[in-house]
């Protein structure tokens, strides 16, 4: 097993007993030199102004050592692992207090991977009991002697099989508490069920090699100490800081493990996963692809075998001259759901610009701010044109399809010029200028449009949440009874809640009923239409849909665009 | 003029504009927890009164920090005078004094000043930092972390309908000594602290005074310790000077002289004892001749050079000497109160 050179660098606070009167003495924390064995001599100085800098802010929350366990990146393109052991109370500073010792073990690390455990091994079976027996003034000077010991540690890679021994649960737990905060030194404080040192190191080899440089941890440190995840007592499970995207990922890449240790491993030693985006890009593309190794057949149990095996790679493209033809109806259909999008776009760019020319600009000129406001609606009208684009490319590409006769294309165009009377309307060429409309009006256009009032309701509360909450607050305002239930619609309408089903039908029984009371006393705003004159509204807002939930839903847009009152 | 919010765990005096805010009722109503930034949530409620949402006037806001996300107390308003630099070299008492002061601001002064309420978990952290008394008998060092713990603010009542907030970070000396050479990145939260300071107060070692003035007296040489303190100090005065400088503010200084129960038994500095019957005063031009006296002349310059008023205490965190190990009911803190008195005449008061 190759073997690689160790260094080491001291912190402590301890009071130099060397010192002479004639001699400029420093007090306070600092840095003890090991001469040739110090890190100071030997690594880049970004290293070494990082490796003091988490020195200096290491110490133990409470009585117990604390641990901590990072890489530095080498200007080389290798690294440094470090694990750094904190020791409180362990020996006295020159005013006699009760000072802390800190001491970094490095070993520069140019393999694909590495197991920090040994390095770890080495840190806790450091005899410091031996240091404690000793006098308290001469406690530093048997440390560095006992340290001048180490100077060789014997490298060796991730085993695969050495995690497999860690409990499922805790390497998940431990994976999503490195990934949470990765490289952002939060110091984020997680609890695990019962952490061991020597289990954490192991965890840590089942970080890929490339995040495993930026990540960093510590067992017991103060939350002054500059790391990535704090495993303390007081910190919470993992599950509650990561999100569920991430929990999933690592769900995913510990079934790895078990199932293709072969791919884990590749993984494992995959230089370019910088980031757990690219880790969860890999993990899905070989659960997807993972072939059965000898160890995963082994261990499995028959379902999952089974699920694996019914698992295939995904099959590429299908060639062009195997699309089949769009019919008529469907090329109807399509051209009738992007114009309906294009009027939903154009209603709410106008809302926008509406909005924009509210808004005074601070200091008279166009801001980038302004700019950046359109740029949603931009991309979405890009996106808009584009679909319509492949749309009309399929249409007029397709082998077999079938040319729109004229009967077809009069009737198409009698379907957007005739009203529902016989009148017609006038031709887009000689449209008469748009007339300024309500919100609530452009969703009665587009409904009538699509006949589809529901849908038309529906998207009327989630494109302008803010009208139709005031007008939901404004019939409560009105409503006899209900108004409670109603003002609560309002609020969860103007946050922007999915309400559901079940909720928009609550929602419109309500509406209904407070809308009916506003003209007959003797409904009870209950949600239940139970007294409502359904003739009378429909006839008062002229109402045409005939399935109850269109209907209800024409009540409420209508009466909401003034028509009827 | 703007309300400023102080969040004590990032150092920042907040506006409005940069707060997060959340309403209990809105979050029950819509079954979503989310921050939002506090204009857009805030009503038009009472002047000087709670932060109320602007759906529900009644309902008040919880605010969070922009930066963190931890919690603002909204009592946490800052004045210009509010956050105040605690300077001093390793071991000259600082965390003590902190300590103390905290204790003896739970009960009222004569002025009737007193610690109405601990903002965030000032108290917890307190505990913490005072927790090697309770535990071993004796204060330990404070390492030379950043200003991310050992955060403190409280509220004062500073009379009958008048508060005002009072926040400070317990830096290590060895901090204090580097701060001409401190990382600003690696010390972000602590530049931060520093920029809001706008008022100090510089603890100078009574042990080393003492000894100073032993040596100056028997014309002999001070230890090393002794030595390297007063050119720490000075240190520490000089690189705080030039930030002072720079911002161009008028920032009021006390220096106070800690563990002065070294000198009660000297005739000449006897004023220094809780019954000396001395007033704030004497008691400083006392101070203030002893540090001239202990060879620190050059301090005293520099400190009446860079801050503006500067007023000198000699007080005792304990009452006497530590003995090993400490009982919390030795202890007779003396005079640890003046020097705050003295820097709240300079702070705005609220009403």
């Amino acid at each position: 097993m190759p073997e690689a050179t160790l260094l080491h660098r001291l912190y402590t606070n301890a009071a130099d007993t060397k010192a002479t009167a004639g001699q400029w003495q420093t007090t306070g924390a600092r840095a003890i030199s090991l001469d040739e064995r110090d890190a100071a001599n030997v690594v880049s100085p970004d290293v070494l102004s990082g490796l003091d800098d988490l020195l200096r802010k290491t110490q133990p929350a409470g009585n117990e050592t604390a641990w901590v366990v990072r890489r530095f990146a080498a200007p080389d393109g290798e690294s440094y692992a470090c694990v750094i052991a904190s020791y409180p109370d362990l020996v006295r500073d020159a005013s006699g207090r009760p000072g802390f010792l800190n001491h970094a073990r490095l070993v520069r690390v140019a393999g694909p991977s590495f197991d920090v455990t040994a390095l770890v091994e080495m840190a806790e079976s450091f005899p410091i009991q031996e240091i404690c027996a000793a006098s308290e003034e001469s406690r530093l000077s048997a440390y560095v002697n006992l340290v001048s010991g180490e100077d060789r540690l014997a490298m060796r890679p991730v085993a695969v099989a050495e995690l497999l021994q860690l409990p499922r649960a805790f390497l998940e737990d431990f994976l999503a508490a490195c990934f949470a905060g990765l490289g952002q030194a939060q110091r984020m404080r997680f609890a695990l069920t019962a952490p061991t040192l020597e289990n954490l190191a192991l965890g840590w080899a089942a970080v890929p090699l490339a995040l495993q440089r930026n990540s960093s941890w510590a067992l017991g440190a103060d939350e002054s100490c500059n790391v990535d995840a704090i495993f303390r007592a007081e910190g919470k499970p993992p599950s509650r800081v990561a999100s569920a995207a991430l929990l999933q990922c690592v769900k995913r890449y510990v079934d790895l493990l078990d199932s293709a240790p072969v791919d884990f491993d590749d993984i494992l030693r995959n230089a370019s996963i910088t980031t757990v985006v690219a880790l969860d890009e890999v993990v899905k593309r070989a659960t997807v692809a993972a072939p059965l190794s000898a160890f995963s057949q082994t261990s499995q149990k028959p379902q999952e075998m089974e699920m694996q095996t019914k698992k295939s790679r995904a099959r590429g493209e299908a060639r062009r001259d195997e699309w089949d033809p769009l019919d008529a109806d469907t090329v109807a259909e399509l051209k009738r759901q992007y114009d309906a999008m294009e009027e939903s776009l154009r209603h709410y760019v106008d809302q926008r610009l509406v909005a924009l020319e509210r808004q005074p600009s601070r200091d008279n000129t166009t801001s980038l701010a302004t700019f950046a406001a359109w740029i949603p609606a931009l991309a979405v009208l890009v996106i808009a044109l584009a679909g319509y684009g492949i749309y009309w490319f399929m249409g007029h590409r397709t082998p077999s399809r079938r040319p729109i006769t004229a009967a077809q294309r009069t009737a198409t165009a009698d379907d957007f010029t005739s009203t529902a009377d016989g009148r017609s309307q006038t031709t887009p060429e000689t449209e008469t200028p748009r007339v300024e409309q309500t919100s609530a009006q452009r969703a009665v256009a587009i409904a009538k449009a699509s006949d589809k009032w529901a849908d038309a309701l529906r998207d009327y509360l989630a494109s302008d949440a803010n009208a139709a909450a005031r007008a939901i607050d404004d019939v409560a305002a009105t409503a006899p009874t209900g108004r409670r239930a109603l003002e609560d619609f309002a609020s969860r309408v103007a946050g922007g809640t999915d309400l559901k089903p079940e909720g928009r039908e609550r929602l419109r029984a309500l509406l209904v009923d407070a809308i009916a009371a506003q003209s007959d006393t003797g409904v009870t705003v209950d949600g239940k239409l139970a007294d409502v004159d359904m003739v009378r509204l429909k006839k008062q807002y002229g109402v045409t849909a005939t399935k109850p939930i269109d209907a209800h839903s024409e009540i409420i847009l209508r009466w909401m665009a003034g028509e009827g009152r | 003029m703007t309300m400023r919010f102080l969040c004590k765990d990032c150092w920042i005096a907040h506006e409005p504009e940069t707060l997060l805010a959340r309403c209990k009722r809105c979050d029950a109503n819509t079954r979503i927890t989310r921050l939002q930034p506090l204009p857009e949530k805030l009503g038009t409620g009472t002047p000087r009164g709670p932060l109320v949402c602007r759906i529900h006037p009644s309902e008040p806001l919880d605010v969070y920090c922009g930066a963190c996300e931890l919690t603002v107390p909204p009592r946490t308003i800052v004045g210009d005078r509010s956050v105040i630099a605690l300077l001093g070299d390793t071991a000259s008492g600082k965390t003590s004094y902190l300590w103390v002061l905290s204790e003896r601001l739970r009960r009222a002064t004569d002025d009737g000043i007193y610690i109405r309420q601990a903002l965030g978990d000032s108290d917890e952290q307190m505990a913490k930092s005072a927790r090697d008394i309770f535990e071993r008998g004796r204060m330990s060092a404070t390492p030379p972390t950043d200003a991310n713990v050992r955060n403190f603010a409280w509220e004062l009542a500073t009379g009958e309908r008048s508060t005002t907030v009072i926040a400070f970070h317990d830096a290590a000396g060895e901090v204090w000594n580097e701060l001409a050479g401190l990382s600003r990145t690696a010390y972000e939260r602590f530049y931060r602290y520093l920029e809001l300071a706008g008022s100090v107060i510089f603890a100078i070692d009574g042990a080393h005074v003492a000894e100073a003035l032993d040596a100056e007296a028997r014309r002999g040489v001070t230890s090393p310790q002794s030595r390297s303190a007063q050119v720490h100090e000075l240190a520490i005065v000089d690189a705080v000077a030039r930030r002072i400088r720079a911002r161009g503010d008028r920032v009021p200084a006390t220096a106070v002289i800690t563990k002065a129960d070294v000198l009660w038994d000297r005739p000449e500095w006897a004023a220094f004892r809780e019954d000396s019957g001395s007033d704030d005063e004497a008691i400083g031009k006392l101070a203030r001749e002893l540090l001239l006296k202990s060879g620190r002349p050059a301090l005293v310059r520099a400190l009446e050079d860079t801050f503006t008023p500067v007023r000198y205490f000699a007080i005792s965190a304990f009452g006497s000497a530590p003995s090993d190990p400490l009982r919390i009911e030795d202890l007779r803190p003396t005079r640890v109160v003046e020097p705050l008195l003295a820097l709240l005449g300079s702070v705005v008061t609220r009403t």
